[in-house]
């Protein structure tokens, strides 16, 4: 099944077998829903704005929607989108000017939506190419974080815990968690390639080496306490950010992408922590 | 050309400014780019890439990329790693389009954490949609327009990152902005720096730090303020009046550990100065240009034939857009015995 895209388009998924499109050709923004399962899609028209980019609620009916205004490409927020149709509302209104001067940023380059692992909290980030505002709002209580101390692309969450690169213009970069409750950082993991959250909740960091090789980590959260889990296949990165690598993976496992091949994942052990090696 | 003037304008404007600065205790934004961090390069490391898989860039871009390889081999100033493309079997990969391994908000990225085995580099392809609008590469434009950005210039920016260079600190009003290539935000035509195609003083001022200079004779970055010993020797510290005396200065960099690779170098093809003054007096007199040794880097010789007792030092003054700093050796008496006219007699050889 293959979907094209124009270049305005981004894609978030697959989440229990259904993909998020926010699809813009220029005149028009539309949210498909891909049912890779089902091979069949469903568009929702959004009227008169951008949509930039999308994901599915944790209940699988409604879709987040980044929105900027068409023509002026002001950010109007995020908006919730229902799947049958109904009237759609704005969840989160865009970043004040003063909160994006005191994260240092002029004009916003890019606004990622990250789901954490629970579906409880959806982190906002606001991104010139050097500094990034990021907002985590708990649907429970409504509730809003703010980070806007120098960090990078958000990798994930988990509970209270926002997981981001370090403000770093390239690789290798540090990883940072963040809790949410005091705004306060610790550096979990240092030279890094990249990392991930597998869906049970466990942060795997990836390093190249200088012979070349390129090894895989578990590091604990609370403890920092770094566990080897052997070296990867040549070659293979991790999908930044809200992208996707186009498999959906299981709770164990980290998605990769393997260049000019067909994506994979690795397998983590749950106990004792060990790579079971990647799968096509 | 134009931008080095500029920059040496610009360095004795901020020289000042940074004394102020020190001064009153704040921290200074002019300087070498930052280290990014992981591993360097060898020195003269020939490092090749190849296209990644599936993700070659269309031809025009191709050669904006193979040209700021070339860019970065020609200007880095130093024994910094060059970059060439190869068909295969390179370690190294530059993709084009999804996926680039680039944060959200980047137009191009680079990941350097294999070196110094390998890297990787990824770009947006054109029309790449930012929140902002959609993506221009000047060289894939049939007709070049505003707001577009130079593939090359980008492209020399991110070969800087693999050679470990990081973002340069700007100051405040960005009018050092030209003094580096490696920037936070790659301006788009017409601003400026959009169109850069060789490294900056600060970026070379960094390469110089991290992999030295590719010679003891070659200028150190305008970007550098890099102390120098100067040392003087005499062949003989008494002669006769009519005997020659052959001096020897040494000229190098300090030993400081902020001098990185360039620490204990020594400093050739330079403007090394001996100056005499009488025993008591505080006017130096220049003597001659020393010379500078064929056989040895960073000597420089001169032989006088006094005719009196002076003291001697020799003084180096840096020429302008050399990134070093004067120094003047330690003060040597050369004594000088018998008379001086006609009707002295020779020196008696017993």
């Amino acid at each position: 099944m293959a979907v094209g895209l124009p270049p305005g388009s981004f894609v978030s998924g697959p989440n229990r077998g259904r993909i998020v499109a926010s699809v813009e050709d220029g005149t028009q923004s539309t949210i498909r829903i891909i049912d890779t399962a089902a091979r069949c899609a469903r568009s929702l028209r959004i009227e008169g704005s951008i949509a930039r980019r999308a994901v599915l609620t944790p209940d699988g009916n409604a879709a987040l929607v980044h929105l900027l205004e068409r023509g002026t490409r002001a950010d109007l927020g995020i908006w919730r989108v229902p799947l049958d149709g109904s009237r759609q509302s704005r969840l989160l209104v865009p970043p004040t000017l003063a909160a994006l001067r005191s994260a240092g940023i002029k004009r916003v380059w890019s606004t990622d939506l990250r789901l954490s692992v629970d579906g409880a909290r959806l982190a906002v980030q606001s991104c010139d190419p050097d500094h990034c505002l990021t907002r985590v709002l708990d649907f429970e209580t409504g509730a809003m974080a703010t980070i806007s101390g120098d960090h990078g692309s958000v990798v994930d969450m988990l509970g209270r815990t926002l997981i981001t690169r370090a403000a770093c213009p390239g690789l290798p970069c540090d990883i940072l968690a963040w809790d949410l409750r005091t705004g306060r950082s610790k550096t979990i993991a240092t030279s890094t390639s990249g990392a991930a959250v597998t869906r049970d909740g466990r942060v795997v960091v990836i390093r190249r080496t200088v012979d070349g090789t390129t090894t895989a980590t578990l590091v604990e959260l609370d403890s920092g306490r770094p566990v080897a889990l052997g070296d990867l296949e040549r070659g293979v990165f991790l999908q930044d950010g809200t992208g996707t690598t186009g498999i959906e993976t299981p709770p164990d496992a980290i998605g990769l992408i393997r260049p000019g091949g067909p994506p994979t994942f690795l397998d983590i052990e749950t106990s004792p922590a060990s790579a079971r090696g990647n799968r096509p | 050309m134009i931008r080095h003037i500029r920059s040496n304008v610009y360095r004795s404007i901020l020289l000042g400014t940074l004394l102020i600065a020190v001064a009153a205790g704040t921290a200074t934004a002019h300087g070498p780019d930052p280290l990014l961090g992981g591993a360097l390069w060898a020195q003269d490391q020939a490092v090749t890439y190849q296209w990644r898989a599936a993700q070659a860039p269309p031809t025009w871009m191709a050669t904006a990329i193979d040209n700021a390889a070339a860019d970065a081999g020609k200007t880095r100033g130093s024994r910094a790693a060059t970059f060439a493309r190869v068909s295969s079997g390179a370690a190294s990969t530059i993709a084009y389009g999804e996926p680039t391994g680039c944060s959200s908000a980047g137009i191009a990225c680079a990941d350097r954490s294999g070196a110094p085995t390998s890297f990787k580099m990824g770009f947006r392809a054109q029309n790449y949609v930012f929140d902002w609008g959609a993506l221009r590469w000047c060289e894939g434009l049939a007709t070049i327009a505003n707001g577009c950005f130079d593939a090359e210039t980008i492209a020399l920016d991110e070969f800087g990152h693999i050679e470990n260079l990081d973002h340069h600190v700007n100051n405040n009003t960005n009018s050092d902005y030209l003094d580096a290539v490696v920037q936070t935000l790659s301006h788009a035509r017409p601003d400026t720096g959009w169109f850069a195609h060789g490294f900056a003083p600060c970026d070379v001022a960094r390469l110089q730090l991290e992999y030295d200079r590719p010679s003891a004779s070659a200028l150190f970055s305008s970007c550098l303020a890099i102390a120098t010993t100067t040392t003087l020797g005499a062949s003989s510290t008494s002669a006769w009046v009519g005997d020659t005396v052959k001096f020897t200065a040494t000229l190098k960099t300090t030993s400081a550990s902020a001098n990185r690779a360039l620490k204990s170098d020594p400093v050739s093809a330079r403007s090394v100065v001996l100056k005499r003054r009488v025993v008591g007096s505080t006017t130096w007199a220049n003597i001659g240009a020393m010379t500078p040794s064929g056989t040895t880097e960073g000597t420089y010789v001169l032989t006088v034939s006094p005719t009196a007792t002076y003291e001697w030092l020799a003084a180096f003054v840096p020429a302008t857009g050399d990134g070093v700093l004067t120094s003047l050796s330690g003060v040597i008496k050369v004594t000088v015995s018998g008379c001086s006219g006609t009707g002295c007699p020779s020196r008696i050889v017993e």
